[in-house]
């Protein structure tokens, strides 16, 4: 395709159902913009989703959209990739998706390096439920299940995923479409499997971890010099991510943690397949007969 | 009746060589042109506990390894332990004499061979045991050693000539023995060779691998689980040389959803799994149904519930497979009887997939599993494969399935409810899937027409298979118009059932059979045909339940007697033949359920 792809072009007519103010509206605008500076084809996109507010966005996109389960999204998107690797595939999630009921996936997906690029929506609530704390809540938020005000410890989502294996990690902020554009775009382009967190303030449940509240907080961590292929330093970095939790003036850092060159998943699995077929392909019926008994 | 009909069966520890010694006469069998059935059981531990083997052959095609051995090879105490009360006149025990001395049998000719002692003293490797067995097994019967040799050599050849070499001097070493020391005094010979038949072995997980080969599979995930894994192991390679790739989930929700994922990229796909697995599966089962996202799931049954007994028979996952899952679905339920069955239902279940957009389970179980069977090798080019419709913009002058720019995968104007689906890298075919009750063009919809005319959609799917597709999944045997019992068998328990009704029906008593193979959905109009053939309904199932005789109950309203055995193990063909006899016996028995008990008397699990 020659001519380029505006934004709107890979906007479907279905209006989202999220409630105004809600974060992913600038998160699908990103998304749509990044398609459109890397050139993407339409027809080559994969959006898969869980299910929660933020799993909709795969249906507001024009692009191939698989809607799945509940916390499922990582697996159906592998099987994807694997069946066919020229696919840009992308897994369009939020924090409870991913972290509490679909957390049992990221490991795998990341350590393998599956050419995939997932993008948390990441409020910090279950929305869809209608007000429930998350894995990523705060302590003492309240949540309808939690009306003492939460007494769990959240998980750190940076850290998890660099402990993973993922060799592409950032965090950007639905207030900045800029910033989230460009990381998009560059998770997008790398090869092996990325993680995006994006921080997308809910205006209708969580009044703490809002817009205002992230306002002047995020400080990126890649114009205060840090470099992408530092791993170590990623992991430090990203032990302070949560520290704006406990201390009110701790910035919330936004940018690529890490960015690691391995093999793909997809390409060990060609190379692997090319030392099978080296002396030739056999044909089906060849791999019946390998079952006759030799005569005697 | 066949004129020769010799049941082996060889039992000892785990890892002792028990089931490569019955593969070898397995293999030995089908090269001198003669039917054969293995059966071979293990325990779930890696190393010790009681392994067996039993090879049944004969002049006319088999259906199961029978009801007793007339040669049982005992490797240890343990193996003669398990299997003395079914010592009777006339059979003959070859045992290891250094191990143990059996207790007096009436009439039972003994073979004693000091087995450990001539391995470790005479072969110095005590790995060789099994084959010096063979080789006393091949002197005494007549059994061709050369076939022996020849499959240790093909077992071997990786291991190179000194392997090789080493267990051609033990089978000598065992043939010599029997020359030098034993003297026969059985009547039990093998055959001598006839005619080879161009014929395949395969094991059942094997068949059921080889049959996703043959039908065009490119994708299987799956998570280890026994007796499932086999399946895999058995299909890994050959999928790398198609082009294709197996991937081990991290759990078996995920190995759906990766199935499910490749299959909507347009990849034929597949996983397998038991008991355990399928409750896992069971959203993405539901999710497949409603995607309409064509797929096949094995599930090899072992006994429950929970973890049970992982290494053992059961058919209970029958009302799961049928019923299980939240909402309501289109879906078929394949279940072989045999080995070759199992291998091209296993392509009937991939063409069901593809032709109606289903997801299709396939039952077999753990003895099926792991049973070897020799049978016509499969000749592919007579082997009707299907491919799902495809959406093609060229097919499609009128823009039938676009509305608006947009692609209608659940468009709701065609006949029979399919549609065409469109696969990513298509620009005229973009659309989603999603899990939520949808329109034409993917949207999600609370409507209730919507609802209503898409649930018709996909559940009237199963009306054209139930017409076009069903029938030939129905095997009757109905040579009497009003047969005394009329038999409904299905999976493993058909094959046990087919040798019971040979021997009845000698008895002169007058039976029907039907073979179901198709459990879902249930063509009404054949069952109640086959009923109204017959006084009496009989059905004999390995589950608690009854359960297909429940789901006839339900589904076509016919009465039944069942006969439940739940120990683990599958029943053999004396078991049915007693269970009609009890009928017979009881003519006012007419629905209903037995067990062992009932016949046998209290406490009874049978008589295996």
């Amino acid at each position: 395709m020659d001519i380029k792809l505006k934004p709107a072009d890979y906007r479907s007519d279905i209006e989202p159902t999220w409630c105004p103010g809600c974060g992913h509206f600038g998160v699908i605008a990103a998304l749509t913009k990044a398609f459109s500076e890397l050139g993407l084809p339409p027809e080559n996109i994969v959006s898969v989703s869980g299910i929660g507010c933020s799993s909709r966005a795969p249906l507001f996109m024009k692009n191939y959209s698989v809607h799945t389960l509940h916390g499922r999204a990582i697996p159906v998107a592998v099987g994807i990739k694997l069946a066919n690797p020229e696919l840009t595939v992308l897994v369009e999630t939020g924090d409870g998706d991913m972290f509490s009921i679909g957390a049992g996936h990221n490991p795998h997906a990341a350590r393998r390096n599956i050419d995939i690029t997932v993008i948390c929506m990441d409020n910090q609530i279950y929305g869809l439920t209608k007000n429930q704390i998350s894995p990523t809540s705060r302590e003492g938020l309240y949540g309808s299940l939690t009306p003492y005000g939460s007494i769990d410890p959240p998980l750190n989502p940076i850290a998890t995923m660099l402990a993973y294996g993922s060799t592409f990690v950032a965090q950007t902020y639905a207030g900045n479409p800029k910033h989230m554009a460009y990381i998009f775009e560059e998770a997008i382009r790398h090869k092996g499997f990325s993680f995006v967190n994006v921080l997308s303030p809910c205006p209708t449940f969580n009044k703490v971890d809002t817009f205002k509240y992230y306002k002047n907080k995020t400080k990126d961590i890649n114009e205060m010099g840090h470099d992408p292929a530092d791993y170590e330093k990623a992991l430090e970095l990203a032990f302070h991510d949560l520290d704006h939790y406990y201390n009110p003036d701790a910035p919330v850092p936004i940018g690529i943690f890490y960015k690691g060159i391995k093999e793909t998943y997809d390409e060990r699995m060609r190379r692997v397949r090319e030392r099978y077929t080296a002396s030739g392909i056999p044909t089906v019926q060849e791999l019946i007969d390998a079952c006759k008994p030799k005569a005697i | 009746m066949a004129r020769f009909d010799l049941t082996i069966k060889i039992g000892g520890e785990g890892g002792e060589g028990v089931i490569s010694a019955g593969d070898f006469l397995t293999e030995a069998a089908a090269r001198s042109g003669y039917e054969v059935v293995n059966f071979k059981s293990f325990p779930a531990e890696i190393k010790g506990g009681y392994a067996q083997s039993t090879v049944r052959i004969s002049d006319e095609k088999l259906y199961s390894t029978g009801d007793a051995f007339d040669i049982l090879c005992c490797f240890n105490g343990e193996a003669y332990f398990f299997n003395k009360k079914h010592l009777r006149e006339g059979t003959v025990l070859v045992y290891d004499s250094s191990d143990f001395e059996p207790e007096e049998h009436k009439g039972v000719i003994l073979y004693p061979v000091p087995l450990s002692e001539l391995a470790k003293d005479v072969m110095k490797a005590y790995i060789t045991k099994n084959v010096i067995a063979l080789g006393v097994l091949c002197g005494l019967f007549d059994i061709p050693s050369q076939s022996i040799r020849d499959s240790i050599k093909a077992r071997f050849v990786r291991k190179g000539e000194e392997v090789i070499s080493l267990n051609y001097k033990a089978l000598e070493l065992g043939i010599n023995y029997v020359r030098e020391n034993l003297k026969k005094a059985d009547p039990y010979k093998f055959p001598s060779p006839r005619q080879p038949k161009d014929v395949v072995i395969m094991e059942g997980n094997q068949a059921v691998a080889k049959g996703a080969i043959v039908a065009g599979c490119k994708f299987y995930a799956a998570y280890p689980i026994t007796p499932a894994t086999t399946v895999g192991n058995y299909i890994v390679e050959d999928l790398i040389k198609v082009g294709g790739w197996l991937y081990q989930a991290e759990d078996e929700i995920a190995s759906l959803g990766m199935a499910i994922g490749a299959s909507f990229a347009g990849v034929k796909s597949m996983t397998a799994t038991s008991g355990p697995g399928l409750s896992l599966m069971t959203e993405f089962l539901s999710y497949a149904g409603m995607t309409e996202t064509p797929v096949v799931i094995v599930d090899v049954q072992r006994t429950g519930p929970a973890t049970g007994m992982p290494t053992k028979h059961e058919q209970g996952d029958l009302f799961h497979a049928v019923y299980g899952g939240h909402g309501e679905i289109p879906r078929a339920v394949l279940a072989p009887i045999n080995v070759e069955e199992s291998f091209y239902l296993t392509v009937e279940a991939f063409n069901l997939a593809e032709k109606y957009q289903i997801p299709v389970i396939l039952l077999t179980d753990a003895s099926l599993s792991l049973r070897a069977e020799a049978f016509p090798t499969p000749k592919i080019e007579n082997i009707r494969i299907e491919n799902r419709w495809i959406y093609r913009k060229e097919e499609d002058p009128e823009g039938r399935f676009k509305k608006a720019g947009r692609f209608l995968r659940f468009a709701l104007f065609t006949e029979d409810g399919i549609t065409p689906v469109g696969i990513p890298g298509d620009p005229e075919a973009i659309h989603a899937i999603t899990g939520l009750e949808h329109q034409e063009n993917s949207d999600p919809r609370n409507r209730p027409d919507i609802r209503t005319w898409q649930m018709e959609k996909r559940m009237n799917k199963l009306e054209k298979l139930l017409r076009e597709d069903a029938e030939r999944f129905y095997e009757f045997d109905m040579p009497y118009s009003k047969a005394d019992v009329g038999v409904i068998t299905w999976g493993l328990t058909g094959s046990v059932t087919k040798e019971a009704i040979e021997r009845l029906r000698s008895k002169g008593i007058k039976i029907n059979a039907l073979y179901m193979k198709l459990l879902w959905p249930i063509r009404k109009d054949l069952i109640e045909g086959f009923v109204n053939s017959c006084e009496r309904i009989a059905i004999p199932e390995t589950n608690w339940s009854g359960q297909l005789a429940k789901i006839l109950k339900a589904e076509v309203g016919i009465d039944a007697v069942s006969f439940c055995i739940y120990r683990g193990e599958p029943m053999i063909p004396k078991e049915v033949e007693d269970f009609i006899d009890y009928l017979i016996n009881n003519p006012e028995m007419s629905a209903g359920r037995l067990t062992p008990s009932d016949i046998y008397g209290e406490k009874s699990y049978g008589i295996i």
